[in-house]
C-alpha cells in the first residue's frame, strides 16, 4: 500500500479507529483506481480516502476531541468574544441574544450571542453533546465551544460543548450603528412586494397557479404586502442601502396601504405606478441613514432627508 | 454572495468642466465593456450625477426629446430615446420645464464626421431622472465645489472664472435663510 495512504490509516488508528481486512482492500483498490485508472493528483485521491475512512467508519467530525474527563479541564481563563481569533475550543461566559429558525435540518438552534466585548453567531447542531436547548434572554458559561470563521466572521459551534447556566446577567456590546450620507443616483428597486404569512418567515412570494409561491411552505393563498426599495447611497462611497417600509413611510409618507390603494385604483400597472411614486419621492434626494451592515449592504434603521444649509 | 456587486460613485461635476471633456473611452476591447469619459485632470469618470434645472424639453422628428440642463456654470443637451433610454423617457415626458431635476448617466461625444473645425458636441445620457427640491440643489452645488476644487491643484482658467458663480449661489441662499422671516 502507498506510503501517504497507510501514514492515514495510521492516524486514524491512533485515535482508536479498527481497521478490517476488508477495510484495508477497499481503501487499497479506491487509491489504486483514482491515482492509476483515472490520474488524479495524490493530494486529491488521499482527500477522498480520507472521506472515504469517514464514511466507512462512521466518523462525523475533524473537530478536535474532548477529553473524557472534561468536568476537571475547563479551560482556563475564559474567553472574550470580541478576543476569539483562532480555530480552537475555548470557553465564553455570554448571554443569549437571539434565536433564529436552523435553515438546515441538522441545524438544532442557531443565535447571536454576546458579551460586553462583542458578538457572534452560535450554531449547534442535532448530533451536539448538550441536550439542553438555549432559551432567549438567559446567560450560559460555554466551555470546549469551537471558533470558526466565516468570511473573517466569528462564530462558535458548540457540538462537543459542555453548557451551564449563568446566574448574573451580563451586559452585551451593542452593535455600532453607521452613519451614512449621500445622494440617492440609483434605484436599484423598489415597490411592493408579496410576503409569507407563515410566522417568522416573510420571505417573498411569487405569482402560481392558484395562489403564491413560497420556497418554504409552498403554496399560499394569504399573502402580506409589504414595501421596500434597495438604492444606491453615493456619498464619500457609493453604498446598497435597503430601505423597509417603515423607513420609506417616515421619509415620504408613502405607506403600504397608501400602496394599496394605488394598485385597487389601477388595476392595469398599480404595482408600476407603485414604484414610479416610490422612484419619483426618492431618486436625487441628499439622505442621512443609521444602518446595521447586511452582507454587503447596509440596512437603514431610520433615515432622514438632509436638508440646506445642513444642520450642525 | 460570492461577488457583491460594488456600485461606482457618481461623480459630481458642473456643465463646465463636462464641456471641457474631450475624449471618452473603454475598459478593454470588448462590446459590453462599460465606457468611461476622461476628465481634464486625466481621471476616468464611468457616471455622473447632476442636479440643477430644467429649462426646456423639445420632441425631435426621430421621437427622442432633448431637455436643456443649466446650471451655474453654463448648459449642456441631454437626448432621451424612447428605446435606449426607457426609464428616463417615461420620466422626462412627465416632467414639465423648469423644475430642479436630477440626472444621473453618463457623457456622450459626438464628433461630426465633416466638421471643418474640432468642434465636439457634448451632451448628457441619462440612465435616470427625477424632480429634486431646492436644498438637494444646492447640497449637490457645494459638493460639486468641492469635489472640483479637489481635482485640480492649479485651478484652470475655466474653472476660476465660472467658479464664483456656484459660490455666490450657496452663499447668497445661505444669507437668505439666515435672516428670520
Amino acid at each position: 500500500m502507498n506510503d501517504k495512504v497507510t501514514a492515514l490509516l495510521d492516524t486514524y488508528r491512533n485515535k482508536g479507529t479498527e481497521f478490517t481486512v476488508e477495510d484495508l482492500d477497499y481503501f487499497e483498490t479506491l487509491w489504486n483506481r483514482l491515482t492509476i485508472e483515472f490520474d488524479v493528483l495524490e493530494d486529491s485521491a488521499l482527500r477522498s480516502v480520507e472521506s472515504a475512512i469517514k464514511t466507512r467508519k462512521g466518523i462525523t467530525s475533524s473537530l478536535p476531541s474532548v477529553p473524557d474527563d472534561a468536568d476537571d479541564l475547563a479551560i482556563s481563563p475564559i474567553e472574550k468574544i470580541g478576543n476569539c481569533a483562532k480555530m480552537e475550543p475555548v470557553a465564553v461566559i455570554a448571554k443569549m441574544v437571539k434565536l433564529f429558525p436552523p435553515n438546515h435540518p441538522r441545524m438544532a438552534q442557531v443565535g447571536i450571542i454576546g458579551d460586553a466585548t462583542g458578538t457572534c453567531k452560535i450554531t449547534t447542531w442535532k448530533n451536539a453533546a448538550n441536550p439542553e436547548p438555549f432559551v432567549e434572554g438567559k446567560c450560559y458559561e460555554i466551555q470546549w465551544a469551537n471558533v470558526d470563521f466565516y468570511n473573517d466572521r466569528v462564530q462558535l459551534i458548540t457540538t462537543q460543548a459542555e453548557v451551564k447556566p449563568w446566574k448574573e446577567d451580563i451586559q452585551v456590546k451593542r452593535t455600532d450603528r453607521d452613519t451614512l450620507t449621500g445622494f440617492i443616483t440609483k434605484v436599484l428597486s423598489a415597490g411592493m412586494v408579496n410576503r409569507c404569512p407563515v410566522e417568522k418567515c416573510r420571505k417573498p412570494l411569487t405569482v402560481c397557479a392558484g395562489g403564491y409561491f413560497c420556497t418554504d411552505h409552498g403554496v399560499q393563498q394569504q399573502s402580506i404586502p409589504d414595501l421596500r426599495a434597495r438604492v444606491i447611497l453615493d456619498g464619500e462611497t457609493a453604498r446598497i442601502v435597503y430601505l423597509n417600509a417603515s423607513v420609506i413611510e417616515d421619509l415620504t409618507g408613502f405607506s403600504v396601504s397608501d400602496a394599496e390603494e394605488v394598485v385597487r385604483t389601477q388595476p392595469v400597472g398599480g404595482l408600476f405606478a407603485v414604484e414610479k411614486r416610490l422612484h419619483d419621492l426618492i431618486f436625487g434626494r441628499a439622505l442621512m441613514v443609521h444602518s446595521t451592515p447586511m452582507n454587503e449592504q447596509a440596512f437603514a434603521q431610520d433615515a432622514a432627508f438632509i436638508t440646506f444649509p445642513e444642520a450642525a | 454572495m460570492s461577488d457583491p456587486y460594488i456600485p461606482q460613485p457618481g461623480r459630481r461635476i458642473s456643465i463646465i468642466e463636462m464641456q471641457q471633456v474631450r475624449e471618452t473611452g473603454k475598459e478593454n476591447g470588448e462590446k459590453t465593456a462599460p465606457t468611461y469619459a476622461i476628465l481634464p485632470n486625466g481621471e476616468r469618470a464611468y457616471r455622473f450625477f447632476w442636479i440643477g434645472v430644467l429649462t426646456g424639453t423639445k420632441k425631435d422628428v426621430h421621437g427622442s426629446i432633448a431637455g436643456f440642463l443649466s446650471d451655474p456654470t453654463g448648459m449642456i443637451r441631454m437626448k432621451v430615446h424612447p428605446q435606449y433610454q426607457q426609464k428616463a423617457y417615461a420620466a422626462l415626458s412627465l416632467i414639465e420645464a423648469p423644475q430642479f431635476i436630477a440626472v444621473s448617466g453618463k457623457l456622450n461625444i459626438y464628433a461630426p464626421p465633416d466638421a471643418k473645425s474640432d468642434e465636439l458636441y457634448i451632451s448628457l445620457k441619462p440612465d435616470d431622472l427625477a424632480i429634486v427640491t431646492k436644498p438637494d440643489r444646492l447640497l449637490w452645488v457645494k459638493e460639486t465645489l468641492q469635489a472640483t476644487d479637489g481635482r485640480y491643484r492649479d485651478a484652470p482658467e475655466w474653472w476660476t472664472s465660472e467658479r464664483g458663480n456656484m459660490i455666490t449661489l450657496v452663499e447668497e441662499e445661505t444669507a437668505r435663510l439666515a435672516v428670520p422671516a
